[in-house]
């Protein structure tokens, strides 16, 4: 009797450090903002005085806000379908390498490694305000190019670029391992049945992929929508707010400005709506899958 | 497009096309690390030109200057001492955890999956400004103590998913059979189990290794002068600081910070190919 209450305890007591690492780390700090959220705690009223969804209806009607959702939309879709469609196409590349495509794929793995801040100095070296080396490259081809961090339509361009640029080996190394185990006999099958390669692509290799590309596009359009230290670096927000994603919002509204309690209240509705889409993406995924 | 996953042979266009994508990728993925490299040896009116120069006399001033008159060194120390203390951590809890998980079946166990997974999905702002509150009310800014204690929630998560993928791939009955022969559960499990795991478990490792060192945003809001890690320190060196523009230096501490991930995962690119997709396929 003894024992069995002993093995069915076991597990728990494994389970318990880990469990109240989280508790203590990330979901009390929760609680306290969810309480901070219903204040307005700033840096004049530091005790907070209760004042219901105040903040959370402020948030509703704050363009700032919603143009941060908005371009955090756009730059979470940009950019991981940018780099789905280049990291398909450099797998499927790979994968008929017969040379060399161990040293090849290390190479074309190193941005994954970069440290995220060090992305947005590499990025902001690359489009710098004055001597860019993307405009020099560019005039040598004869094309003048713009001054990319201080409009926001090519600011916006050039951040989306950075996170190409790191990410794009992401889905190449996955899609590329997917690839290579692909049943041989399928695909030979398809060849014998006269199948030209853009079918046997469209028709056998995407289809069995399909799993695995909808998963790697959900992680990492996760990710990208808490995308916050490379943008940080390179243009912390501007010009004019135009490449301030939701993070960098929330950010500046909580530390530098001290509005923590509407900044607590803009944080629970961003993991809401995140915790929303990924619910929705896993629901359909599951489905197809 | 000309390169499908098939077995037959290329037609030469196809093969100068597939040739031609590798290429211009490699380029797009190595050509910004070749100019920070350049920039970090280049004197100051070099980088500042107006056109691309690849060909200069060559200079060790900005690498002088961050290894010897900034306090990198110490930042970077800071750096490795948060990383070495999370890694140990984590992997000691984790595989605790994932052993639990993937050994005995639970009633919870579906729920508690799924709040480990959801904690991945927690975007790190969210969390930050009540961690800033609280560690401030209680002294505990500026401390290597909480910088590795937040490393260790945020890798705890996806350590313990790619451990027990680890685990289940493993069989039980060895296990049961060192228990039969008078051994611990945790005995067995620890001279069978752990050294088949080996490779993924320093593959785990590795990845809270550089997520540990890559970490910025509380590096940055709960470090002071004191425990500042080197991805916050970075910042130092930014045209957006109060030094003006430094690039050279900046170019340098960043090839110091990124070099160790990169010559790891050059080492252990088997291992780590086979830890991103297991994390894909589980995430």
């Amino acid at each position: 009797m003894r024992a069995s209450l002993w093995s069915r305890l076991f597990p728990y007591l494994l389970l318990m450090p880990a469990m109240a690492i989280l508790l203590a780390m990330v979901v009390y700090p929760l609680l306290f903002s969810l309480t901070t959220s219903f204040t307005d705690y700033n840096l004049i009223m530091l005790d907070g005085v209760w004042v219901g969804f105040k903040n959370y209806l402020t948030a509703f009607g704050d363009p700032a806000f919603r143009d941060s959702a908005l371009f955090t939309f756009i730059f979470a879709f940009t950019s991981t379908g940018t780099q789905l469609v280049l990291g398909f196409v450099t797998a499927l590349c790979l994968a008929r390498v017969v040379y060399a495509r161990g040293p090849l794929t290390i190479l074309l793995m190193f941005p994954m490694m970069v440290t995220p801040v060090v992305v947005g100095i590499l990025w902001l070296l690359m489009f710098q305000p004055d001597y860019s080396v993307v405009n020099g490259l560019l005039a040598k081809l004869g094309i003048a190019g713009p001054i990319w961090l201080q409009h926001p339509l090519t600011a916006r361009l050039a951040v989306i670029v950075a996170d190409v640029w790191q990410w794009t080996p992401f889905f190449t190394i996955i899609l590329l391992a997917g690839i290579l185990n692909l049943p041989k006999e399928v695909m030979e099958a398809g060849e014998i049945d006269g199948a030209t390669p853009l079918q046997s692509l469209a028709r056998l290799a995407i289809p069995m992929l399909m799993p695995l590309i909808l998963i790697t596009t959900l992680i990492r359009l996760i990710d990208s929508f808490k995308t916050f230290d490379s943008i940080f670096v390179m243009t912390n927000g501007g010009p004019s707010a135009s490449t301030e994603v939701v993070s960098l919002y929330i950010y500046r509204k909580g530390l530098p400005y001290m509005e923590m309690g509407y900044a607590s209240a803009l944080s629970y509705l961003f993991v809401i709506v995140l915790t929303v889409i990924a619910a929705l993406l896993i629901r359909q995924l599951s489905r197809k899958a | 497009m000309s390169a499908s996953p098939s077995t037959r042979p290329l037609h030469p266009g196809q093969r100068v096309a597939v040739g031609g994508i590798l290429v211009l990728m490699t380029l797009f993925a190595g050509f910004p690390l070749l100019w920070v490299l350049l920039t970090s040896l280049k004197p100051n009116n070099a980088i500042l030109s107006k056109d691309p120069i690849f060909l200069f006399q060559p200079t060790l001033e900005h690498w002088e200057r961050v290894l010897f008159t900034s306090d990198f060194l110490k930042f970077y120390l800071n750096s490795l001492i948060i990383a070495a203390a999370t890694v140990a951590i984590v992997m000691v809890v984790a595989t605790l955890a994932a052993y639990a998980l993937a050994r005995y079946p639970m009633r919870a166990s579906k729920d508690i999956s799924f709040f480990i997974i959801s904690q991945r999905m927690m975007p790190p702002v969210a969390v930050v400004l009540p961690i800033f509150l609280i560690a401030s009310s209680i002294g505990m800014l500026d401390r290597l103590e909480t910088l590795i204690a937040i490393n260790v929630a945020f890798n705890i998560p996806l350590s313990i998913w790619m451990i027990r993928g680890f685990i289940e791939g493993t069989s039980r009955e060895i296990e049961e059979a060192a228990v039969m022969d008078g051994a611990s559960w945790l005995g067995a499990f620890w001279r069978v189990t752990v050294p088949q795991i080996w490779p993924g478990l320093l593959s785990t490792a590795l990845f809270v290794y550089i997520y540990t060192v890559n970490e910025f945003l509380f590096a940055s809001i709960l470090s002071g002068t004191n425990a500042r890690p080197v991805s916050a320190a970075v910042a130092l060196f930014l045209p957006t600081g109060v030094r003006g523009t430094l690039f050279g230096e900046a170019a340098v501490a960043a090839i110091l910070i990124m070099l160790p991930g990169i010559i790891f995962a050059a080492l252990m690119q088997r291992h780590l190919v086979a830890g991103v997709s297991l994390g894909a396929v589980k995430g």
